[in-house]
């Protein structure tokens, strides 16, 4: 416990209490995680399953558990630091909660990437809510609080009903269905999506029956012919009250054509016919970015190639390799990104550690959000690449080095 | 997380070197012999087996507590701990892991019933809690755990594996798991083990068109004692029976050696298990006990004189 010094109480999770930390060898923050011991249950199960999961997901849009530390009466789970959850991010970003299109598209795709990853490990999240959805400064959007996630490698028929918060459960849990899969995520998916439109919940219910009502109000009561086997799950009930479907379009009218239609594909009633996390994001709402982030990869592994080039010639000393990818100008090149104020011993420190110097303080923008970890990547390199320090240039603000970058394609 | 056996924890922090295990073992050797200490352990996972059957486990739960028991050994003596509060233990946290959570006492309770003729169980709730943490840390918090069970399934199913047939191979992948194999192998080379040995056992059954063509074509060695061989390669028909089960192996882009190793190591577990009787190990337990207390005062004169 000595590594982490333990800072402000952020939270108070349901098994456990949240504080920021500092890891003193390097100074990163962390957020540590305090279970408590009961000595006539051991470790909480939902503990014990986040640790489990944790140590096996590795994804940049997962959040990252760094240690475990196990003290006299607790257990300390220490995860990497995000400044906050998506509910508070739209409190404080939103206009009445609601995000912009291009944020809600960034935050859309990171939420589907860390879910599919999940999925593709056969782990059902089985918890995903704006509170759940950690955003750091950076703009990232990571999945956390997996207490309630389960392993699906093995058909298990006693799912636990009691899991998924009231207001982003799927609609055959909630009448009862125990044979649930990755759907469930899925649904939850959709209506954070579409209360990141609304910069309310799509589905507000007060409890079980309320909140089938609520879905029931926009989407129509289920029949046999709108869900072929609704009417045998359990909490199926002959009188409920029939409503006809809505258009989604009036109940979440600022959303665009390409958005409504994936929305719409992740909340169909029939779970097996709900689009899958993979499918959702190669939906064509989506085609902006993924075309912006498979340039981006060619460009890192352009680089990380030339970097490695460098490295062979012996740490290269002024050849501009980048020019020979149509990489920015030399006056780019040198963009001191921290090095404006370190001396050159600390580049290296800065290298290992970059997050300050690129943050920006606007809610991100749209294509920096997804881009992250490449853009981490690729500064590193850059920096490498410049090992010939130019204190002399003017320092240039992140946003303005990035965004020709893009523009260029 | 039974997708990706290769980047888990499983493939990558507990998958063991064969010196790693016989280094714990050193210390309990030195009061027993191997023989011994293998017939104690398979008693300690015989009565897992049986409280998961009486507590109604799917054979899952239990394959996990044995594992974690296994890893747990793989760090501590037997000596120096009671083998009895980390296979209670055990059990609980796999139930834990594998969604079907016990009531801590039922287990306490099951485990006093098991040992009733051996001393009994004299730890309570707050014990095998506290238990757990240590346990916990043992296992460096890698908890999930892959099983070859899944493996079989799923090559039975690609080779329309009689019923009795995947019967037979899944009571050897239990009795696998009172070898160590599961700590040196990847579960799907278990599970072709597995079938090796089914392939072995019904021998008549697999090779009635022809027999003893030499297997030359085979990758690895092995194959003079594989009675499968049959060189003329029948694609007629999907069945086992009609298969020619050299050339499936074969085509397998796994190491041939590897499944030998296994088929190995579990049928020398059932050489030690004919002259193994339940009886004997209550005895051998209190002389590993016996004999540690006495080489304890042996060392150790003056800790006596001071009691």
């Amino acid at each position: 416990m000595e590594r982490y010094q333990s800072l402000e109480k952020i939270g108070e999770g349901t098994y456990a209490t949240v504080f920021k930390g500092k890891n003193r060898s390097n100074g990163d923050a962390v957020a540590l995680k305090e279970i408590r011991l009961d000595s006539e249950e051991g470790a909480p199960s939902t503990a014990i399953r986040e640790i489990s999961l944790m140590k096996e997901l590795r994804h940049p849009n997962i959040v990252r558990l760094h240690d475990v530390i196990h003290t006299e009466n607790k257990l300390t789970l220490v995860f990497e630091y995000m400044d906050q959850d998506l509910k508070k991010y739209m409190d404080q970003h939103g206009n009445r909660g609601a995000l912009g299109p291009i944020v809600i598209k960034a935050f859309m795709y990171q939420l589907l990437k860390g879910v599919a990853f999940c999925h593709d490990n056969r782990v059902l999240h089985r918890d995903l809510k704006p509170q759940n959805l950690l955003i750091n400064r950076k703009g990232e959007l990571k999945l956390g609080d997996f207490g309630l996630a389960r392993a699906f490698g093995i058909p298990v028929n006693t799912f636990s009903n009691e899991v998924v918060t009231l207001w982003y459960r799927a609609p055959d849990v909630l009448l009862g269905s125990k044979t649930y899969s990755t759907s469930i995520d899925i649904w939850s998916a959709g209506c954070i999506m579409a209360e990141m439109y609304l910069g309310k919940p799509l589905f507000a219910g007060s409890n079980n029956q309320d909140e089938l009502l609520k879905i029931f109000k926009v989407m129509g009561t289920p029949t046999e012919e709108t869900w072929p086997g609704v009417t045998k799950l359990s909490e199926y009930r002959k009188d409920f009250p029939y409503y006809p479907p809505k258009p989604l379009s009036t109940v979440v009218p600022m959303i665009d054509t390409f958005g409504m239609d994936l929305l719409m594909q992740m909340l169909i009633y029939q779970p097996q016919r709900r689009i899958t996390a993979k499918d959702a994001l190669n939906h064509v709402y989506f085609n902006d970015i993924r075309g912006y982030a498979n340039l981006q990869q060619q460009q890192q592994q352009q680089q990380a190639a030339a970097a490695a080039a460098q490295v062979q010639m012996g740490g290269g000393g002024g050849v501009p390799n980048g020019q020979m990818m149509g990489q920015p100008s030399q006056q780019q090149q040198a963009v001191p990104l921290s090095s404006n104020t370190a001396p050159p011993q600390q580049i290296v420190y800065q290298q290992q550690q970059p997050q300050q110097p690129m943050a920006p303080q606007h809610p991100p923008l749209p294509y920096q959000v997804v881009q992250m970890q490449q853009q981490q990547i690729m500064q590193q390199q850059q920096q490498q690449q410049q090992q010939q320090p130019q204190h002399q240039m003017p320092p240039q603000s992140y946003s303005q080095q990035q965004q020709p970058m893009h523009q260029q394609y | 997380m039974a997708a990706n056996f290769w980047t888990s924890s499983h493939c990558t922090h507990w998958i063991l070197d064969r010196r790693r295990v016989a280094e714990a073992m050193k210390e309990d050797l030195e009061y027993v012999n191997i023989d011994t200490l293998t017939k104690i352990k398979m008693w300690y996972y015989g009565i897992i087996g049986k409280i998961g059957k009486r507590l109604q486990f799917r054979q899952q739960v239990v394959a996990t507590a044995i594992v974690y028991f296994k890893r747990f050994y793989t760090k501590n003596s037997m000596r120096s701990t009671d083998p009895s509060l980390v296979a209670a233990t055990c059990i609980y946290l796999a139930c834990k892991i594998e969604e079907c959570p016990q009531h801590i006492k039922h287990i306490i309770q099951e485990m006093k019933h098991a040992l009733a003729n051996l001393g009994g169980f004299d730890y309570d709730t707050s014990k095998v809690a506290e238990f757990e943490f240590y346990l916990l840390e043992e296992l460096e918090f890698y908890l999930i755990v892959y099983h070859p069970y899944r493996d079989l399934t799923l090559i039975a199913k690609d080779l329309k594996l009689e019923e009795s047939n995947l019967q037979t191979a899944w009571f050897v992948l239990n009795d696998s798991y009172r070898t160590d194999v599961c700590l040196f192998y990847a579960p799907h080379m278990i599970a072709l083990a597995a079938l090796y040995i089914i392939c072995v056992v019904h021998a008549e059954q697999y090779n009635d068109n022809n027999n003893n063509g030499g297997g030359s074509g085979r990758a690895g060695g092995g194959s003079q004692n594989n009675p499968t061989t049959s060189s003329s390669s029948s694609n007629e028909g999907q069945g086992i029976n009609n298969r020619n089960m050299v050339q499936w192996f074969a085509d397998l882009n796994v190491d041939i050696e590897e499944i030998i190793e296994i088929t190995q190591e579990i049928l020398s577990l059932y050489s030690i298990w004919k002259d193994y009787e339940e009886e004997q190990v209550p005895a051998m337990m209190q002389a590993l006990k016996m004999e540690f207390d006495e080489n304890y005062e042996l060392m150790d004169p003056q800790l006596e004189g001071m009691q």
